[in-house]
Formats: C-alpha cells, sequence, structure tokens
C-alpha cells in the first residue's frame, strides 16, 4: 500500500482531515477494497486508543436527562421513523389546484350585487326560514333539507350561487372536478417543463467541468511523463534493496513548477539529486536539500545546491548523519550558507 | 463485568431506529461509560463530558435509523461522534491558552496494569494488551497520535503547537497507527 495512502489513512481515522479532503478519501474508499481493509484496521485501532483512557462512569441523572428529552421530543414531534411508516397522505397534487385559483370560474358571482331584501333577517336565523325564490325550490330535491348555515350576504344575491349552495355534494364536485383536474394538469406540466429546462442547464455544466478537468488532468500527465520514466528507468535499473529513488514533487503554490528526482544508496550513505524548472536564487539564498528519518526529531541536512540559469540542477549528496530509513526528501529554500532546520514556509519540493 | 455480543449491537441500532426505548437503553448502558471516559479525557470537565454524552445519544437516537455498517462498528461510530462532540466543546468553550497547555501538558495514557475505559466492552487481558502496545509505542509517535485525535487541532496548528513540520507529525502519526496495528491484529 502506498505510503502517502496509509497516511491519508491514519489522519481519517483520527478525524483529522478537512472536510474537502475527508469527502474525497470517501469516493476513494468506496472503490478500493484493500482500502476499506486498511481503514477499517485503523478503526480498530483508533478505538482501542480511544478506551485506553481512564475510566469514569457518567453520572446516572445523564441516563434520566436523556430518557426525559426523548419523551420530551416525543411529544413535540412523533419521530421520524413513525412518520415514514405513517400512510402517505395524497397531499402534492392539491397543492397546484391552489395556485390554480384565479383560473376558476367564479368571476360571474360578483356583479350580482343588491342584497337588500336579506339584510333584514336575524344572523341566526336559518336559511330554510327565508322565503327562496320559487326557481330555487323547484330546483332542489324533495328529500333535501333547507340549508342548516346562516345566510349571509356573500351567498344570498346570486341565484346561481344559491342553486350550488344548496346543490348535493355531487353536483359541487361535478362542477369543480374537471377545472381541478385541469389546473392540477397545467401546474405539472409547468413544472416538469421547468425541472428539465434546470436539468438541461446542470447538464451542461457538468460536461464543461468534465472538460476542463480533461484538459488539466493531460496537461499535468505530460508535465510529470518525464520524470515518471525517470523513475521507472532507474527503479528497474537498480537491482541493490538499499537503492531507493524518490520523485519530489511541488511543496507549495508559490513554487509551482519545479521537481526532482532523488536517487538514495543507502549503503553508501549518498544520493544524487536531479532537478528542473527550479526558480533561479537571488545571491543571499541557497537551496537545501532534507533527509527525513524517523529515527531523528528533526530532518537531515543534505547539502546545498543551485540551479543553473534554466532552473537545472544535478548534484551529488552526503546527509550530516547516519540515515537508517530515508522516509522523505525535502527541498527548502534558505538564507545563504543553509539552515540548521528547515524553514517549511518555503518548502519547494517533498517526495518520498 | 459480562461482555456484550457485539453482533448485537447492530440489532440493538436497527431497533433503536424503529424507536424502541429499552434497546436504547441497553445500548446507552453498554457506551456510556466508554464515552464518558473519552470525552471527560477531551474536554477535561466532568459537567461539560455528561452534556457532551447527552448529545452523543440523542444524535445515536436521531440517526439510528440511517446507520449502516459502511460508518464501522457501532462502538466506532459511538467513538467518533463522542470524539467529534468533545472536540466541538474543547473549541467552543475553552480558550487557546487551555488548549496550548493541554498540547504542551504530559497526555499519557493509562499505564499497562491500570484499568481503563477499553473494559466496558473488551475483554481485560485485550485491554491490558492494548495499553502495553501504546506504551511501547517511540514517545513522540503516541504523542503525535494523542494530540491529534484528543484535541481536535489542524495539521497546522499542531505543527505549531508541536514545533515540528506537519509532514514529520503525519509521518509518525502514520507510522504510530501501523505499529499498533501490527499488535492489535495479533490479539484480534
Amino acid at each position: 500500500m502506498d505510503e502517502r495512502l496509509e497516511e491519508i489513512a491514519s489522519l481519517y481515522v483520527l478525524e483529522a482531515l478537512t472536510p474537502e479532503d475527508r469527502k474525497t478519501f470517501e469516493t476513494a474508499i468506496g472503490r478500493d477494497v484493500r482500502l476499506q481493509s486498511l481503514v477499517a484496521a485503523l478503526r480498530a485501532v483508533r478505538d482501542a486508543v480511544a478506551g485506553a483512557v481512564p475510566p469514569l462512569s457518567p453520572p446516572p441523572q445523564i441516563r434520566n436527562r436523556i430518557l426525559a428529552d426523548l419523551d420530551h421530543r416525543d411529544r413535540k414531534k412523533p419521530r421520524a421513523a413513525a412518520v415514514k411508516t405513517a400512510p402517505v397522505m395524497p397531499l402534492a397534487p392539491v397543492e397546484p389546484v391552489k395556485r390554480a385559483e384565479p383560473v376558476e370560474p367564479v368571476p360571474p358571482v360578483e356583479p350580482v350585487a343588491p342584497a337588500e331584501p336579506l339584510r333584514t333577517v336575524e344572523p341566526e336565523e336559518p336559511a330554510g326560514k327565508i322565503e327562496p325564490p320559487e326557481r330555487l325550490r323547484e330546483a332542489k330535491p324533495a328529500e333535501s333539507p333547507e340549508p342548516e348555515e346562516p345566510v349571509t350576504p356573500v351567498y344570498a344575491p346570486s341565484l346561481s350561487m344559491r342553486r350550488e349552495a344548496s346543490s348535493p355534494p355531487s353536483d359541487l364536485l361535478g362542477f369543480w372536478l374537471p377545472w381541478s383536474i385541469t389546473a392540477v394538469v397545467v401546474v405539472l406540466a409547468v413544472n416538469w417543463y421547468m425541472d428539465r429546462s434546470d436539468l438541461r442547464k446542470s447538464a451542461a455544466r457538468q460536461h464543461a467541468a468534465i472538460e476542463e478537468l480533461d484538459q488539466l488532468t493531460e496537461s499535468l500527465r505530460t508535465a510529470t511523463n518525464n520524470l515518471e520514466q525517470t523513475v521507472v528507468t532507474l527503479n528497474a535499473a537498480s537491482k541493490v534493496d538499499d537503492v531507493r529513488v524518490a520523485l519530489l514533487t511541488s511543496a507549495s503554490s508559490d513554487f509551482p513548477k519545479p521537481a526532482a528526482v532523488c536517487l538514495w544508496d543507502n549503503q553508501q550513505q549518498s544520493g544524487i539529486l536531479v532537478a528542473q524548472s527550479l526558480t533561479p536564487l537571488t545571491p543571499d539564498r541557497d537551496y537545501q536539500l532534507w533527509m527525513v528519518d524517523p529515527q531523528y526529531l528533526t530532518p537531515v541536512n543534505a547539502g546545498l545546491f543551485q540551479p543553473d540559469k534554466n532552473g537545472n540542477v544535478r548534484v551529488h549528496f552526503k546527509p550530516d548523519k547516519a540515515i537508517n530509513s530515508a522516509m522523505r526528501f525535502t527541498v527548502t529554500l534558505e538564507p545563504k550558507g543553509g539552515s540548521t532546520a528547515p524553514t517549511y514556509k518555503n518548502m519547494v519540493l517533498v517526495g518520498g | 463485568m459480562s461482555q456484550p455480543v457485539m453482533d448485537n449491537d447492530f440489532d440493538l441500532l436497527r431497533a433503536i431506529g424503529r424507536g424502541d426505548r429499552q434497546a436504547f437503553a441497553r445500548f446507552y448502558d453498554i457506551y456510556a461509560r466508554l464515552a464518558f471516559s473519552l470525552a471527560a479525557r477531551i474536554v477535561n470537565d466532568e459537567a461539560d463530558a455528561g452534556e457532551v454524552v447527552r448529545e452523543v445519544f440523542l444524535q445515536i437516537w436521531d440517526r439510528a435509523g440511517a446507520y449502516h455498517p459502511g460508518l464501522g462498528k457501532p462502538c466506532s461510530w459511538v467513538v467518533a461522534l463522542t470524539r467529534n462532540k468533545a472536540v466541538d466543546y474543547l473549541h467552543a468553550y475553552q480558550d487557546g491558552e487551555i488548549l496550548r497547555g493541554r498540547v504542551a501538558a504530559d497526555m499519557t495514557i493509562r499505564k499497562p496494569g491500570e484499568v481503563t475505559a477499553n473494559e466496558s466492552i473488551r475483554r481485560k487481558e485485550t485491554a491490558e494488551q492494548v495499553c502495553t502496545a501504546l506504551a511501547a509505542l517511540p514517545e513522540e509517535q503516541r504523542r503525535a497520535i494523542e494530540v491529534c485525535f484528543f484535541t481536535g487541532l489542524s495539521q497546522k496548528d499542531m505543527s505549531a503547537q508541536m514545533s515540528q513540520p506537519p509532514e514529520i507529525i503525519r509521518m509518525r502519526i502514520r507510522a504510530g497507527l501501523l505499529a499498533l496495528r501490527k499488535k492489535w491484529e495479533g490479539l484480534v
């Protein structure tokens, strides 16, 4: 398993990745069974570390408070799971009907204004006691009781409205149903059209983003191709276990271009650094190579160097201390003559 | 102490997801000690730790219906929820000075032979071996793991507080966890 992935997996289980890195890594986990296995194993270790703390029993009142909180919640709002299992009311289609109200043929009611005769009626008096016009009386079915609600001026003036009000519910349905269905169909059609339009725009945006990413990937692939070839060639040529080849890449957006390869011979305790596209130095600066070995608390100085006017360099190096395991190589920009410890804000290259 | 059957924890979570209070109480009884110990270790205050545990278990009640094994074992889920909630408390209610002090202080976990919160979920001998493995780690690796996990500092802040470059800290965390993994896999 790649060391870098192991490092990210370690930070992942310790909850130390940024949300963006976390999301990216979780996508990678989903595709890689070995990574899933590593994460599961590291999680078990993490849990063991978490459990290795001094034991403390929570006060009993915490348990009581939690259960009381649940009671309180249940009173305020039923549990989501219960809501899920409840029958779903077909409310959604009703909503568009409300929005379609302007379509309803109500306006004919408006013009009929004279309501004087009924204003004299006592409000609590049932409508049945009002003498309705003959036509209305004829329209009522014989078994239909008189309307029980008090007659209000709104209903009173219009004969057609009064006829509706006194009609059985089936008549009402028969009148409104086609309009409601039409309104629902219109609203659904509009929604469908808008959704379709949004989807089309979203797809176009995603397509453009994918094309952009493809171009970026291609340019990066081209840029690193030479160095990868070099590493492959060197690794293939190296038959000695003690020889290590490391690809160093840019460590900061301040230094986006450079790249380098380190060839390290552990037995000889010396190596070769080949770098390209380094920024030429001012006279008061040096590039400094460092080697990271876990046995030392700080990186080990491996020498100073300066690139040529094209930013290229090829140097032999020998670290100040004996290296047991060359985990990483870094190149930093330091004051002339070098530093005793790397200036990490000026890190130019890193790799291992 | 009787050891709970770990496979049943999935069933408990499923039952909690359906609104089963008894299952919830059982789950609480299994993991409350671990959660409280971990929270107290992070926030260094038992009253705050109690609040953390309360919020964690209310989260468990709310989210159990959406739990799936991809989130890790129930134990791992409890640990992650507790750690993150405790770190939120730590950063929201305790100032930077206290945090820096905690980084500087010796954060040594229990030494072999001492009782640990692990024993609520693992056999005593296993818990003992975990402590032995932790104690055997190089000091800088153990410290990097502890600071990372128990303080919730960002990599940049850890680097500043521990006077080490982030990559060294990351390297130590990785080396430490992998070393523990080797030991751990020999135990389970």
